[in-house]
């Protein structure tokens, strides 16, 4: 049996649900993959819960509301991760921070101190990756350390696994698709009610697809950030979300929906990455486009050299799905690493 | 997609007849006949000038057609066609009237007068205060042309705050 220590960072829906999986899912696997996960510290805002001994009960920890944290024994009020994450022992550190897309912190220092102290990294974060995805790749590679982030990109859609591990032989030229849902329900909502954006926005928040301050969805900032992502990880580029050219729904009009479908379009919030060039815009699609998917589903297409368009298609991220998609990179590590052994 | 549309003026013999022979080649090569008129008001030496418009896939078959004609014996006084081959839409919101339309269409086709055209323009308002949405449909001869149209719309549409948006 292999122990593998890890660290949580940022203890939100995402973080929390992935506590619940381990729960759920350590003794599976203990049994089937000799793993046995052991969760040392979570680090909040304003403190942390920190068993390096024996491991966190993680069982109490998951449904302790914020005002509670202090009921634990393991609590320890203001004990941050800026002060105290390099100082406990561990294998693997998973940020699970909001994203900051302006300068992408802390998450960024998080991620470059552990990986320079030696801890593969797991994290759902945008912010580092489509800010500073290069510079924190060569710290991967000189410090011979693991960092994944399927989370990051495409809500469910397991697209860089997929890449890594199936389609290594192909050469891809080209990506597209439908990277947010937010923008892609609103799109969706006026396009078949035939309704204003601010009242399909309105819709979108009342239903809970859209942020108080959905900016980064409806500029695109949000879709620009994962295509920078695959951009880098699939195609080799070494861009940086300034270099996306980009475009917002905010300005569709009814009338130009109803444009469009008379000539048998639908106008849908695209991601390209081709030739270089990196671009999230509305663009016109024919109705019977493999892109035209609906509601808060992502699509992606790749184009091959070899084996021409692989699309991979699922719903946008949940707290349960993008724990999963963390979970299953954080078992990635330990299975890699215990081969090492 | 690549059709073009052409019209093509010809002589055929008063006679019953005579007009199958010109249709025969024009169907072999893929032609897709719109219209058919025979100008009786100019018949000439028992000759009748033919106006036939057609669309056809690409220049390739055009000029087999013309060959076939000509093979046949079939004077060709006139032949014109469309510019071209590629169509695209671009849709532009924004306040595309009180920002000169004309001046945007001037932009884009003086780019190669004669191998950039703007077919159809399409609008849609529904309050003349608000923003308008105006659908172009843009018709070159080149793909490189097309591309060409299409920057150059983005372009404009950057100077007069618009959106533009385009096919994938």
């Amino acid at each position: 049996m292999k122990e593998f220590k890890f660290i949580i960072i940022g203890f939100g829906t995402v973080g929390r649900s992935l506590a619940k999986l381990v729960v759920k899912k350590n003794e599976q696997f203990k049994k089937k993959w000799g793993i046995n996960l052991k969760c040392v510290a979570i680090f909040e805002y304003n403190g942390a819960f920190v068993d390096e001994i024996n491991g966190l009960d993680l069982k109490t920890i998951v449904d302790l509301p914020p005002n509670e944290f202090s009921s634990s024994p393991n609590w320890k009020n203001g004990y941050l991760a800026n002060d105290h994450l390099n100082s406990i022992d561990s294998n693997i550190v998973v940020e699970l921070t909001k994203t900051n897309i302006k300068d992408a912190e802390p998450a960024y220092t998080y991620i470059k101190t552990s990986l320079l102290n030696n801890r593969d990294v797991v994290t759902s974060n945008k912010g580092p990756l489509s800010l500073y995805y290069p510079e924190l790749m060569k710290i991967v590679s000189s410090n011979n350390r693991l960092f994944r982030f399927e989370a990051s990109v495409g809500g469910i859609i397991p697209i860089l696994g997929t890449y890594k591990n199936l389609l290594l032989a192909n050469k891809i030229i080209a990506i597209s698709g439908i990277l947010n849902g937010t923008s892609n329900y609103i799109l969706t909502k006026m396009t078949l009610e035939k309704i204003p954006f601010d009242i399909a926005l309105k819709e979108a928040q009342e239903n809970g697809y859209a942020e108080a301050d959905p900016s980064l969805d409806i500029q695109g900032i949000d879709a620009a950030s994962k295509l920078v992502i695959l951009a880098n990880s699939i195609l080799g580029y070494e861009s940086s979300l300034s270099n996306v050219k980009r475009q917002g729904i905010d300005k569709i009009t009814p009338e130009a929906i109803e444009l469009a479908r008379e000539e048998r379009y639908v106008i849908k919030h695209v991601a390209v990455a081709r030739d270089g060039k990196l671009e999230v815009a509305p663009k016109l699609i024919p109705e019977n486009h493999t892109l035209n998917i609906s509601g808060t589903k992502n699509i992606i297409i790749l184009k091959t050299e070899e084996a021409g368009e692989i699309v991979l298609s699922g719903r946008g991220a949940g707290g349960i799905e993008a724990a999963s998609a963390v979970l299953s990179d954080i078992l990635y590590i330990c299975k890699t690493r215990k081969k090492e052994i | 997609m690549e059709i073009l549309n052409v019209e093509m003026e010809l002589e055929l013999v008063d006679s019953p007849g005579q007009l199958i022979k010109i249709l025969v080649p024009i169907g072999k090569f893929g032609g897709n006949i719109i219209n058919i008129f025979h100008i009786r008001d100019r018949i000439k030496n028992n000759y009748v000038p033919v106006i036939l418009n057609f669309d056809i896939p690409d220049i390739n078959k055009l000029n087999k057609i013309k060959e076939k004609l000509q093979e046949i014996g079939i004077k060709i006084i006139r032949l014109e066609r469309d510019v071209g081959a590629y169509k695209g839409h671009v849709i532009l919101i924004g306040h595309v009237f009180d920002s000169d339309i004309n001046d945007t269409i001037d932009e884009v086709i003086n780019i190669n007068i004669e191998k950039i055209q703007i077919r159809k323009i399409s609008a849609l308002i529904r309050d003349p205060k608000k923003p308008s949405s105006v659908k172009f449909l843009i018709q070159t001869e080149t793909e490189d042309l097309m591309e060409k149209a299409y920057q150059k719309f983005e372009e404009i549409s950057k100077h007069k705050n618009l959106l533009m948006i385009k096919e994938l």
